[in-house]
């Protein structure tokens, strides 16, 4: 997603030589110096706007529903389109209903509950980092609720979507206090890559 | 929290609490604990997941640690609010306790320093609320504060507008909290186009109190009674705070979330240049004295101590001279020493006594590097058996040797140990 952001970016006029000359680094600035970019795990995007180590940050919808943040998010980048999913082993359904709890593997425990318990569902929900199409081929779990984008993977690892939960895609979020603070600098953001934002959803290479 | 801390907390707070006291404010002190089923009518939703919950010995009810003075200060008065007084108006200084577990800090105690005025829903009361709030930033003082205001009650007539189907208000809302005008008219075209203009515009950035105005009236014009009351409250409260002396320091952002759901009219929060997170926030809560079971309009703010403070921590704060003097006693030297001491005292001079640390066993400090690692010690005072002379030790020589410990006094009461 990073590629296109950074495209998005240059769309808007700014460029970014230091990282293209060394895109393993962390932190870059653009040539003009008006922006400096931290690279972090999106999962960690949220924590690092909300305590003021930066002051906007680019983050999917899908942690933003997970973490139950109620953000300034003033504009939805159309980007790393994905949808959160609930998988399944292909043909296999679950049988154990009125027995026991279904077993769910995911890295989205918040989301995976509600969507479950809204439907009256009882699930027991596993907390995973990663290679979630692993557990329901090792028994630990029955079903996955993971994001897809191609569902590529999932087809490889003969898993088959059940349902959906959630689209999502790349939105910019802004730190409270530089909404106030530095508002016309974030304005001018907003204003210069809101002509560039794909029409429709894109999916990220 | 450590003596130049607890001190910058007392002193600010002081100086508050008697700002406060300027305006007719009278200092209340609120209980730590409360009976959860007496406060939680008043408290915030969004604070039932955070409470600090006990068992009472005696009675066997559930305890509460306070977890908002506000909603405490609204159910005391409610109980003895009689119509037709004076508005009443209270100060407070105290912790509230929550788990604001975040990934970043855990807090479980905030200090608040703030004031409630109870009676009164004049737009006056509004603008005095606003005008102390800012005049208590130069107590701390916070590098350029910006108080960003809104009104709740402007905000649900805005979004009345679109809808008043209650399960697409509720929908509705983050979404204008959010500041993403494109989605709100994605989710729900707006029925006037010419007012979804000035909503989305409302919705994307913050105005001067000036800009503020002329979009008010612009909005006023295209739209009329839908939004007569609480939008000539709003108006009215710009006008008068755009002739204060603060109106430069206050910033209008239509869609800012309120602090809470009991929060009716005009509501804000501070910001400071130093700090991430709003450092106080407030507003008129008219509907919480209802559930208190006497309708009251009310306003008020806190600072949040806690987040000033962090803030704060940040700079580099002048160091205060030390003042303190340390008289250092050997076991047959106690009575003198103390006596020595006390007399001090009495002139004001802060003095400590402690057993001579040459004579204690085990590894012992020099008089040099007990002022290194105390800050606080301006001077030591002990006999030195060498020259059998009692010696005043400053922070860079030796201020003076005799051989009284009167002599001693009077070259530090003369000022030498500054």
């Amino acid at each position: 997603m990073f590629d296109d952001l950074l495209m998005l970016f240059e769309k808007g006029g700014w460029s970014f030589s230091d990282y293209r000359e060394n895109p393993r680094t962390l932190t870059c600035q653009s040539n003009d110096r008006s922006l400096k970019v931290l690279l972090v795990r999106s999962s960690d995007v949220i924590t690092y706007v909300e305590h003021g180590g930066a002051d906007a940050g680019i983050v999917g919808r899908d942690q933003i529903e997970e973490q139950n943040r109620e953000m300034i998010e003033p504009l939805d980048l159309n980007v790393g389109y994905c949808r959160l999913v609930v998988a399944r082993p292909k043909g296999v359904s679950f049988e154990g209903a009125g027995k026991r709890k279904l077993r769910v593997a995911t890295k989205y425990p918040r989301l995976a509950e509600l969507h479950f318990l809204s439907r009256g569902i009882p699930v027991s929900i596993l907390k995973l980092y990663g290679s979630l199409e692993l557990a329901p081929q090792t028994g630990l779990a029955d079903q996955i609720v993971d994001l897809v984008a191609t569902g590529r993977t999932l087809r490889e690892n003969d898993l088959e979507i059940v349902e959906e939960i959630l689209p999502s895609t790349a939105r910019l979020i802004v730190n409270p206090a530089s909404w106030s603070l530095k508002n016309k600098a974030v304005m001018e953001l907003i204003g210069r890559l809101k002509p560039h934002i794909p029409v429709k959803p894109v999916i990220s290479g | 929290m450590f003596s130049q801390a607890a001190r910058f907390r007392r002193d600010t707070t002081d100086r508050l609490l008697n700002l406060f006291s300027l305006w007719g404010y009278r200092e209340i002190i609120l209980p730590s604990f409360e009976y959860l089923d007496a406060i939680s009518p008043g408290i915030d939703p969004g604070l039932l997941t955070k409470l600090y919950l006990m068992q009472d010995r005696g009675s066997g009810q559930v305890l509460v640690l306070r977890p908002d003075a506000t909603a405490q200060i609204a159910r005391l008065t409610t109980q003895s609010f009689r119509d037709h007084q004076l508005p009443l108006r209270f100060c407070y200084s105290t912790s509230v306790f929550r788990d604001e577990n975040h990934p970043a800090s855990l807090h479980r105690e905030l200090q608040q320093t703030g004031l409630e005025l109870l009676g009164d829903s004049s737009v006056a009361a509004d603008a005095e609320i606003l005008e102390l709030c800012l005049s208590g930033t130069k107590i701390f003082p916070l590098k350029n504060p910006l108080l960003v205001l809104s009104h709740a009650g402007f905000q649900e007539a805005i979004l009345r507008l679109w809808t008043t189907d209650p399960s697409a208000l509720r929908e509705l809302r983050p979404v204008f909290h959010s500041r993403n005008p494109d989605r709100m008219l994605s989710m729900l075209p707006m029925p006037r186009k010419n007012s979804a203009k000035f909503i989305s515009r409302m919705m994307e950035g913050t105005y001067s109190v000036r800009d503020a105005r002329s979009e008010l009236n612009s909005l006023r014009s295209e739209e009329g009674s839908a939004l007569s009351e609480d939008l000539n409250r709003f108006l009215s409260l710009l006008e008068s705070i755009d002739q204060s002396p603060h109106g430069k320091s206050i910033r209008v952002d239509f869609a800012l979330t309120p602090p809470g759901p009991y929060y009716s009219g005009m509501f804000f929060q501070v910001y400071g240049e130093e700090s991430p997170t709003h450092l106080a926030s407030g507003g008129r809560y008219d509907r919480l004295g209802k559930s208190f079971g006497h309708e009251i309009p009310a306003v008020g703010f806190a600072y949040h101590i806690t987040h000033i403070e962090e803030a704060i921590r940040k700079r580099e704060m002048p160091q205060e001279k030390p003042v303190l003097v340390l008289a250092c006693y050997r076991p047959d030297e106690y009575v003198a020493v103390e006596k020595f001491a006390q007399a001090l005292r009495l002139e004001e001079c802060p003095v400590m006594t402690a057993p001579d640390p040459s004579t204690m066993s085990g590894a012992s400090l020099s008089p040099s590097e007990i002022l290194s690692e105390h800050r606080e010690i301006a001077a030591i005072v002990f006999f030195d058996p060498l020259k059998k002379q009692w010696a005043l030790i400053g922070r860079k020589k030796t201020i003076r040797t005799a051989s009284t410990l009167s002599e001693i006094s009077a070259a530090i009461l003369s000022g030498e140990i500054r």
